[in-house]
């Protein structure tokens, strides 16, 4: 019976396309996936293994790109945990709370996606600089900011501070927060709710946001470049060091460090999929709304 | 002198009348708006409370200053003999029913109900056995022992219900909080759920506050109602009271008054039209007033005194009874008849002689 009024006279359902423009999308999503994603990935893989593995191997662990690998994922073990805990803290305060001020929050979280990534480094320089704001002050206290580590943590995280928050938000949004008003009648502290209701509630959101931060936070090269000083084996990152050995024609070593880049992005997306594939039944029962 | 155990009559009764919940001109304010505007109430223990009103009447905002969810900004609460009226929620041992739920989605609910018993400040904490005995207990209570394991979206409306009152009894509140109950429900699992409430409130004797739109509900369930108007109290009483003598004109309407005539009262009588009904309610002594007469204390009539005539608009068939739409001078009056004792029903477009048995009647 349903079937008559879901089917027309052809015997399809409603809403089954012709065979051909289903092909046609398919093709059209893969084949620009292939050209736009695949193919560039698989470039840096043949360019960074052209003189054969060895060569790769020496590129990676020649000390300067070695120091490089090291700067970066120091910066994002910093950046990172510091962007989760604000994220989760501003999603917090904006979705369960009034307060006066709050749609100029919102709009404070969005500033680092809407300015150019070079003019938050020069910020950072004008501020910590020798000849900047606060520079003075920090030299004759033997502070070194900018041309140094504390330099490249704070411009990674001004440019990857939306991340967490704005994967939150809608999120948490949508919830509401009648979960919490029960916790907190049956007796849970503040924290108790945090960890045991909020918290599981936001879990993969959270996760997600982290990723995309991360990703982000290994990957800056504007404003990183700009308070980086550009010191070989001290201040640059891995995307300075690439554009470095580019730039020297040193095309091998350049598209190795590259695809050490690569590999960090694809680990984190593995780490993802294994993550939904183990807690699926979960991420079922929990994502939908009831 | 009298020695001092067992203590005089006097003291017991003292105590057994202290009231569950008792509230003083409280009022709470959203912006310039008073959506709670001076209440006072008395809930007795043990008592199950309906409070009824329109939406933005201020019933759920009330209860929400009941369960400390949200504080009054003056007027007093006491819970038990205790100020309550800023007192945190988790100290208050309340347990509060969500309009829609708010079962942790991500937990069993086995987990949902363990919550309240995993959180608490109590030393010792209860052991992972006694958790376990007594939230087995509360599924079986609520008859869901053979769901603990299924997570919130996977049971229907009705269970979701049954499960959140299993969460809030289990941290054995001195006073039990609905919000709309039973809203988000069909008609016959609300019939359900509705006398399975009762049973379970009668079995236990926890006090009970519930919130609800629906008269009928209110009525059916509560041992005294308390109708809500604009933040206000217009009435508190038994079901058979407020229903019977609505001491406001906004009572009877809300609860179902049926059609509303305009009349002259003269000699205790109302008149509408020729015809004189006798009223029910203290009415003004005379003058212009408003009538108010249910739809099921109108009969039809051939002859005699006291007739009003009016043409038949609508019959309607609605199970044992005729429902009637009725044009009397332009205006819409509803009858309600038995369908066995009149199985001549009139035809649309006749004229039929009525008879009004009683009225309620308000100043205008």
């Amino acid at each position: 019976m349903s079937g008559a009024v879901t089917q027309n006279r052809a015997g399809r359902p409603a809403l089954a396309e012709p065979l051909w423009v289903k092909a046609l999308v398919m093709l059209a999503a893969l084949g620009f996936l292939g050209f736009f994603i695949l193919l560039p990935l698989a470039g840096v893989f043949t360019e960074a293994l052209r003189r054969g593995l060895s060569t790769y191997w020496e590129a990676l662990v020649e000390p300067d790109a070695f120091a490089a690998i090291k700067l970066t994922l120091l910066v994002a073990i910093i950046a990172v945990p510091a962007n989760m805990v604000f994220g989760i803290a501003a999603a917090w305060a904006i979705t369960k709370h009034k307060f006066p001020g709050k749609s100029l929050l919102l709009t404070l979280i969005d500033l680092p996606f809407s300015v150019s990534p070079v003019i938050s480094g020069l910020v950072y320089v004008l501020l910590f600089g020798a000849h900047g704001l606060v520079g003075p002050w920090l030299r004759d206290h033997g502070i070194q900011i900018v041309f140094a580590v504390p330099g490249l943590v704070l411009a990674t995280m001004f440019v990857t501070f939306p991340f967490v928050a704005r994967e939150l938000i809608p999120l948490m949004q949508a919830q509401g927060s009648d979960e919490e008003e029960a916790a907190i009648t049956l007796g849970a502290s503040g924290w108790q709710t945090f960890r045991r209701v909020t918290l599981p509630n936001i879990r993969w959101g959270l996760l997600y946001g982290v990723l995309l931060c991360n990703a982000r936070a290994m990957g800056e090269f504007g404003a990183v470049s700009v308070v980086s000083g550009h010191i070989r084996g001290e201040t640059n990152t891995m995307p300075l060091h690439v554009e470095i050995l580019y730039n020297e024609y040193n095309f091998v070593a350049a598209f190795a460090v590259a695809s050490m880049l690569a590999i960090l992005a694809l680990v984190t997306l593995l780490a993802k999929s294994l993550l939904e594939w183990r807690h699926g039944a979960e991420l079922a029962a929990t994502t939908r709304r009831h | 002198m009298a020695p001092n155990w067992p203590p005089p009559p006097a003291a017991i009764d003292r105590k057994r009348t202290i009231m569950s919940i008792s509230i003083k001109s409280l009022t709470k304010r959203f912006g310039g708006f008073a959506a709670v505007d001076g209440i006072d109430l008395e809930i007795g223990n043990g008592e199950l409370m309906a409070l009824l009103g329109p939406s933005g009447s201020g019933k759920t905002t009330l209860l929400r200053m009941i369960g400390g969810l949200d504080f009054a900004d003056e007027g007093t609460l006491l819970i038990e003999g205790e100020e309550a009226t800023v007192t945190a929620p988790h100290a208050r041992r309340v347990g509060f029913v969500f309009q829609h739920y708010a079962l942790f989605r991500h937990m069993t609910v086995f987990e949902n109900v363990a919550f309240g018993l995993r959180v608490a400040r109590r030393k010792p904490k209860l052991t992972e056995a006694a958790i376990k005995q007594k939230v087995t207990d509360l599924l079986e209570l609520v008859q869901l022992a053979p769901l603990a394991g299924r997570y919130p979206n996977q049971l229907s409306g009705g269970q979701r219900q049954r499960v959140a009152l299993a969460r809030a009894l289990a941290t054995e509140p001195r006073v039990l909080l609905l919000d709309e109950p039973f809203g988000a429900l069909d008609a016959k699992v609300r019939k359900e759920l509705r006398r399975w409430l009762r049973d379970i409130h009668k079995g236990m004797g926890v006090t009970t506050v519930f919130v609800t739109h629906d008269q009928e509900e209110a009525l059916e369930l509560a041992d005294r109602v308390a109708i809500l108007n604009k933040g206000r109290i217009e009435q508190v009483g038994t079901p058979a009271e407020v229903y019977d003598r609505p001491a406001s004109a906004f009572v009877c309407d809300f609860l179902g008054g049926g059609t509303r005539l305009d009349c002259q009262v003269e000699g205790g009588a109302a008149l509408i039209g020729n015809a004189r009904v006798p009223i029910v309610n203290a009415a003004p002594a005379g003058g212009k007033a408003i009538a108010y007469i249910r739809a099921h204390d109108i009969e039809l009539a051939d002859a005699g005194p006291d007739i009003l005539h009016a043409r038949v608009r609508l019959v309607q068939p609605v199970g044992p009874q005729l429902r009637l739409d009725l044009d009397f001078n332009g205006q819409v009056v509803e009858a309600v008849l038995d369908r066995d004792t009149n199985l001549a029903a009139p035809a649309p477009g006749q004229v039929v002689g009525l008879r009004l048995r009683q009225a309620n009647v308000y100043a205008g």
